[in-house]
């Protein structure tokens, strides 16, 4: 069916915006043109740090791609890959070239997978990746690329398997599509490093091939929703990774429940895991006490709706309501497409709310949200036409984002709980005092 | 009705190259001696026709959008979808089985959900890559639904690869827009002029409206002001077309079929062009206007080497300004050039850099030929961030009004007097690209065609 205002992107542009994300990888599109340009519009309104990537990764605007035109689509671009191909081998630094198909190139059947192999017979690890955007949406994207560069490793001269203690893969936070990505998983990582993990850095700033050939020695994989899934389960079967699935990133007190079951999971001791949850429990606290008198005066309690992908609707529900005692009224989520995991998803989600929509249509999502009558919604720039109409502040949490930018803010840990508690009270508390003038 | 209004490519039509780099004098030359088209042979990706088309679109007011493609097409939503006021733009989320069996019933579906939901005065159908190949009978779904619903429903015809030109989308939109919407039934009592303002944004085009306006002269905006705008085209007495590109086909359509004459005028930017532009429309109409004589100059450019990023029309004025403030013009890089635009550069001494979205291009310029500032008129160029060069967005100052003209003089102002955050980022950002390829010459990757 049709969707109004589409917010989740393409197979293609998921596989960009998550390639872009990691140093010395260069996405090669071979399409029509505009098709990854349109992942660069998506950079204002989602998390600004994957655009200026601190280590020379492929910016936003300048993705290398075939751009074929009629007579290719007509007559076949083969030809015209091999030349973008071998050119930007010597136009782009990188350390691994991915081929990415357009629908275009898929219609017509150009033999993608046989031009990237030539290119690796030439000395450069190129690999192919069925990205046609009719396959589905830009989480499935995430999911294409991040198994791919795991099918490939072999490419990038990874050596033999070698166990390294305490290392953890994150996977499951998808670039960009997760506006706090960056912010989220550099917490996350702190966090796991004070209790003496070491995180494999996959994404990001410090990410690089290296960090991708260290993969296979990591000691478990920590899996945050389930597009990390079929990458952990690779990893589970290829290299024999046991792996951890957890619904969301743990944000304030969830980040106790977290860490205890690492702890025991991983044998970690637990009177350093305690010391480590005490002082975030105390930071929490303290913020908290610190709004206390305002959150009373300013009304911040409010019945909520949140819009979001169920690995972020899931874990900043279960925070407001149990921390900031806001109430939630209504969850749409808009990333899970299939039938089964949609059915699985609301088994779980109705544990802990009743009304619960799948759904990523702007109309069909505003309907819901207006029939439920929030005083505060939780969603993405394309709910402010149903936020103004109902006379509603609006807090940006997914994509697409245009309020704010986003650079090491994250919904993890309890770091991520005060960030996202000062960042909503004052949205409540500005909209408010506009409402009064 | 409702489908089948081809544009030209503007290849054919005005000779459009969008991989050039050499002087503009060549470019004339093989004009008459038979234009070569040429090719890169490596390429960064860049707006397609499809976008081109959708911007503006979605600057017509009570118009709502279907993309007939894959859910990817509408990616670029947020772009254009500005206002919680606005209507949606929609997709019809064709699948892979879609594309081989066809999606003719997915758009069906969408327009009716769309229509019963929105209710939009009309509704224009853009067509993708998929769509093209696979052939849908579009046009046989508009008519159906329009007759059906009584909505006035256009299609747009954009294939994202029948022409390599992204403003290609203007013309794809201005046809259809003018062989369904436009005549000279004006509702208006007194004698009008059409202003053609496409790739300005509402501030902007009202403000030159305004200008009109305190002349004496009522004007009738397009795209901005609406399906009435369009209709009522044909009926006026001259058509003012701003930049002599975007909307050519649109002003040449009214010559053609309703006789009404257009001329392009200067760009009213700073006070000498609009005093300028005030000359010459007082002088058409014949009414007294007594020049003020304003130079537009920024002072502070005195002795520095400009960059200019952005389209013709634009990037040529402030090339003027910047020689006339005493600087120097270090560059130019357009999207495109053609036979409308060409005469635009003929002061212009150097190479000129034609290519959009193409920055390996002008990365390679500016890491041998230093510039001290950079002027671009909407994509941040990833190019002079990483080098370190003080850098100002004219494209978001809206030039064309009295208060963004200062604010644009301030920000170039406060961008040479204090870098810092350019110099704060990591100067090995520009190591993305290979040695080899900075030390080789611009235009390497740029062949011409072998058809």
């Amino acid at each position: 069916m049709g969707i109004h205002n589409a917010r989740n992107g393409c197979v293609l542009q998921g596989a960009v915006d998550t390639l872009r994300a990691i140093s010395g990888f260069v996405p090669i599109v071979h399409s029509t043109i505009g098709c990854s340009y349109y992942a660069a519009s998506g950079q204002e309104a989602g998390g600004f740090y994957s655009v200026l990537t601190g280590n020379g990764a492929v910016s936003a605007n300048a993705v290398p791609s075939s751009n074929i035109i009629e007579r290719q689509v007509i007559f076949g671009g083969g030809s015209r890959l091999r030349e973008q191909i071998k050119n930007t081998v010597k136009v782009i630094k990188g350390e691994a070239y991915v081929v990415l198909s357009g629908c275009a190139t898929e219609i017509i059947g150009d033999d993608i997978d046989y031009m990237a192999k030539e290119s690796q017979q030439q000395g450069y690890p190129t690999f192919f990746l069925s990205t046609a955007g009719f396959r589905g949406n830009a989480y499935v994207g995430y999911e294409t690329a991040v198994l791919g560069i795991l099918k490939n490793l072999s490419l990038f001269g990874a050596s033999e398997q070698q166990i390294e203690e305490n290392t953890i893969n994150l996977l499951g936070i998808p670039p960009v599509l997760d506006p706090y990505w960056a912010g989220s998983q550099r917490r996350m990582t702190k966090l796991l490093e004070r209790i003496g993990l070491r995180v494999n850095r996959l994404f990001g700033a410090g990410s690089n091939i290296e960090s991708w050939k260290q993969f296979p020695d990591a000691t478990c994989n920590f899996v945050f929703s389930s597009w990390g899934l079929p990458a952990a389960i690779y990893a589970k079967e290829h290299f024999g990774t046991p792996y951890l699935e957890f619904d969301g990133l743990p944000l304030g007190s969830q980040t106790a429940v977290f860490l205890g079951r690492i702890g025991s999971e991983l044998g970690i001791s637990y009177p350093w895991i305690k010391s480590i949850i005490h002082r975030g429990e105390e930071t929490l606290s303290c913020a908290l006490g610190a709004i206390g008198s305002s959150y009373y005066t300013n009304r911040y309690q409010r019945d909520f709706v949140i819009v979001a992908p169920y690995f972020t609707a899931y874990s900043v529900l279960s925070y407001l309501e149990s921390t900031l005692g806001l109430s939630n009224i209504g969850v749409v989520v808009t990333d899970i497409q299939d039938e089964e995991e949609k059915k699985q998803t609301y088994k779980h989600l109705s544990q802990i709310t009743e009304f619960i929509l799948f759904s990523e249509d702007t109309s069909e999502i505003a309907d819901f949200i207006q029939n439920r009558n929030p005083e505060l919604i939780l969603g993405s720039h394309y709910e402010s036409a149903i936020a103004k109409k109902l006379r509603i502040p609006l807090f940006e949490v997914s994509y697409p984002i245009t309020q704010r930018i986003l650079l090491t803010k994250g919904l993890s840990g309890y770091e991520g709980a005060v960030s996202l508690t000062e960042d909503l009270f004052s949205q409540i508390k500005n909209f408010k005092e506009t409402e009064s003038e | 009705m409702g489908f089948g209004d081809y544009a030209t490519k503007r290849e054919s039509s005005y000779d459009t190259l969008n991989a050039f780099y050499d002087f503009v004098n060549i470019y004339s030359q093989e004009l008459s001696e038979g234009l070569r088209q040429r090719t890169r042979t490596f390429s960064q990706d860049m707006p397609s026709d499809i976008f081109y088309a959708v911007k503006l679109l979605s600057n017509i007011p009570g118009a709502g959008i279907v993309i007939h493609g894959p859910r990817g097409c509408g990616a670029f939503a947020p772009t254009f979808w500005k206002s919680p006021d606005d209507f949606p733009i929609s997709v019809t989320n064709l699948s892979e089985q879609n594309t081989i069996l066809g999606g003719e019933q997915q758009l069906r579906d969408t327009l009716i959900k769309y229509i019963t939901k929105y209710e939009p005065k009309i509704l224009f159908v853009v067509t993708t890559p998929p769509v093209s190949i696979n052939s849908d009978d579009t046009g046989a779904v508009i008519a159906e639904i329009s007759d059906e619903y009584n909505v006035k429903i256009i299609g747009v015809l954009t294939t994202g690869f029948q022409s390599r030109i992204g403003i290609s989308g203007y013309d794809s939109a201005l046809l259809p827009l003018f062989n369904h919407l436009a005549g000279d039934d004006s509702d208006w009592d007194k004698p009008f002029v059409n202003l053609i303002s496409i790739s300005e944004d509402k501030k902007e085009s009202d403000e030159i409206g305004h200008l009109f306006s305190e002349l004496g002269i009522s004007v009738n905006i397009l795209p901005g002001g609406g399906i009435n705008a369009f209709k009522r085209a044909g009926a006026a007495v001259k058509t003012f077309l701003l930049n002599p590109y975007d909307g050519i086909l649109l002003a040449e359509k009214l010559k053609e079929v309703y006789g009404v004459h257009f001329i392009v005028p200067p760009l009213p930017i700073g006070p000498g062009g609009t005093d300028l532009f005030l000359k010459t429309v007082t002088d058409i109409f014949g009414i007294d206007y007594v020049q003020s004589g304003d130079v537009t100059v920024i002072p502070i450019l005195s002795g520095k080497r400009v960059y200019i990023q952005g389209s013709p029309s634009y990037a040529s004025v402030l090339a003027e300004i910047i020689t006339r403030s005493g600087g120097s013009v270090a560059g130019i890089s357009i999207p495109f050039i053609d036979r409308t635009v060409a005469y635009l550069f003929e002061g212009f001494h150097d190479k000129l850099h034609v290519g959009e979205g193409q920055d390996f291009e002008i990365i390679n310029y500016l890491n041998e030929n230093r510039a001290d500032l950079f002027l671009f008129e909407s994509n941040a160029p990833e190019s002079a961030i990483r080098l370190g060069i003080p850098t100002v967005c004219y494209g978001k100052s809206h030039l064309l009004t009295q208060g963004g003209w200062e604010s644009f003089k301030h920000s170039i102002e406060k961008i040479l007097k204090n870098n810092a955050f350019a110099r704060c980022l990591n100067p090995d950002d520009i190591k993305v690209y290979t040695d080899g390829w900075l030390k080789r010459r611009v235009n390497w990757y740029i062949k011409q065609e072998v058809i």
